[in-house]
């Protein structure tokens, strides 16, 4: 997974991609002359080694090599699947991303959560992704309906825990009403705070049918265990249970 | 040309880094929230697929794909080639228009019997 050291795991990646620029390089020292049109087909490579050794650090210079769009464009063994920007060209990346396929993530450069894991939620509204809202071309280019800001507060049934305010803001970034509504919450005051408990929550209903499998995991306690048990309810938080 | 070893040196010092990097490629791994689709793949003779989450959702928001293609519970879309074929499931993208065509079978049956997803740390079930 997500090394903390991903200086170490980027160089290894890039390894084999600095091939070809110091190959180039290598031949440009050794036969100026004859080579040095083949050095120059090599392209951006080649004018980014020099660059690297004007002085700009290390990391620098391999973040350089990078574009994310085309470096995560890639089936689960790493092969190729495509750049990724059906407008881009097959760069530098083509060939830094021949990676496994959790490299390929990693060298995506999506914010992290204290596990390592993508932080989604910050990815999508610091504007790291724009992911499609829709598959129908007439839809595309207008924008998604807005978010439905409705903020809920759960008390806990436990002392000890915060209670949680559950933002419908983030979730309806990615989601639409019928992905949860009736079927695992339901709507109108039915739902029944006394019974939606941690044990059945990990056991993979109401917020475990995604937390803990595709969302963020449960042990993230603090991530939706927001509101001090004896705080003052925030402005605009509505109270249902 | 006082700089001539040097350069052969990086050269073969970069073939071989490059090699040992190849080699290690040919283990196929997950990363959280993939989803492994065993149901058909190995007793049709394939290895199983797996879904790399991460990477559609970069790209679409899961309003996209769920429910109206799959239905977001394990064990509740019963998805064969014959259907993505009829551009059911991932044939509603993987049909040649908005991605690939599913004509290149490693690209998805790349798990292997064993594979396991990373689960959530820290996490005690």
């Amino acid at each position: 997974m997500r090394s903390h050291i991903p200086h170490v795991r980027i160089l290894g990646r890039i390894l084999p991609a600095l091939m070809l620029p110091a190959l180039a390089l290598a031949l440009a020292l050794t036969a100026p002359a004859a080579f040095a049109q083949s050095a120059d087909q090599k392209g951006a490579d080649a004018g980014k080694a020099p660059a690297a050794e004007g002085g700009k650090s290390d990391e620098a210079f391999f973040k350089s090599l990078i574009d994310p769009r085309q470096a995560i464009w890639m089936d689960s063994r790493g092969t190729i699947a495509g750049t990724g920007d059906p407008n881009g060209f097959v760069g530098e990346a083509y060939k830094v991303g021949h990676g496994q396929h959790p490299e390929a993530l990693e060298l995506s450069q999506l914010p992290v959560d204290q596990y390592g894991l993508v932080d989604w939620a910050r990815s999508i509204r610091e504007g790291y992704i724009t992911p499609r809202h829709t598959l129908d071309p007439a839809k595309q280019d207008k924008p998604d309906t807005k978010p439905f800001g409705l903020a809920l507060l759960i008390p806990t049934k436990s002392e000890s825990m915060p209670n949680v305010i559950f933002p419908h803001d983030i979730h309806t970034m990615w989601l639409t009403c019928n992905n949860c509504h009736p079927e695992i919450f339901a709507m109108n005051g039915k739902l029944n705070n006394k019974v939606m408990t941690m044990p059945k929550i990990a056991s993979g209903e109401y917020c475990g049918r995604c937390h803990n499998r595709i969302a963020f995991p449960l042990s993230d306690c603090l991530r939706c265990h927001v509101l001090d048990k004896d705080a003052a309810v925030p402005e605009g938080v509505k109270s249902p249970f | 040309m006082k700089n001539r070893p040097v350069a052969v040196l990086l050269v073969l010092a970069l073939l071989g880094a490059g090699a040992l990097v190849l080699v290690d490629r040919d283990t196929s791994r997950a990363e959280y929230g993939d989803i492994t689709l065993n149901r058909h793949a190995e007793k049709a003779g394939m290895p199983p697929v797996v879904f790399p989450h991460w990477f559609h959702r970069i790209r679409f928001k899961c309003k996209v794909c769920h429910p109206a293609i799959f239905e977001m519970r394990a064990g509740a879309n019963d998805i064969t080639m014959k259907k993505i074929v009829n551009k059911q499931f991932c044939g509603r993208c993987h049909n040649g228009t908005i991605s690939w065509p599913p004509l290149y079978c490693d690209r998805c049956h790349a798990g292997k019997s064993d594979i396991t997803i990373p689960k959530a740390r820290g996490f005690v079930k």
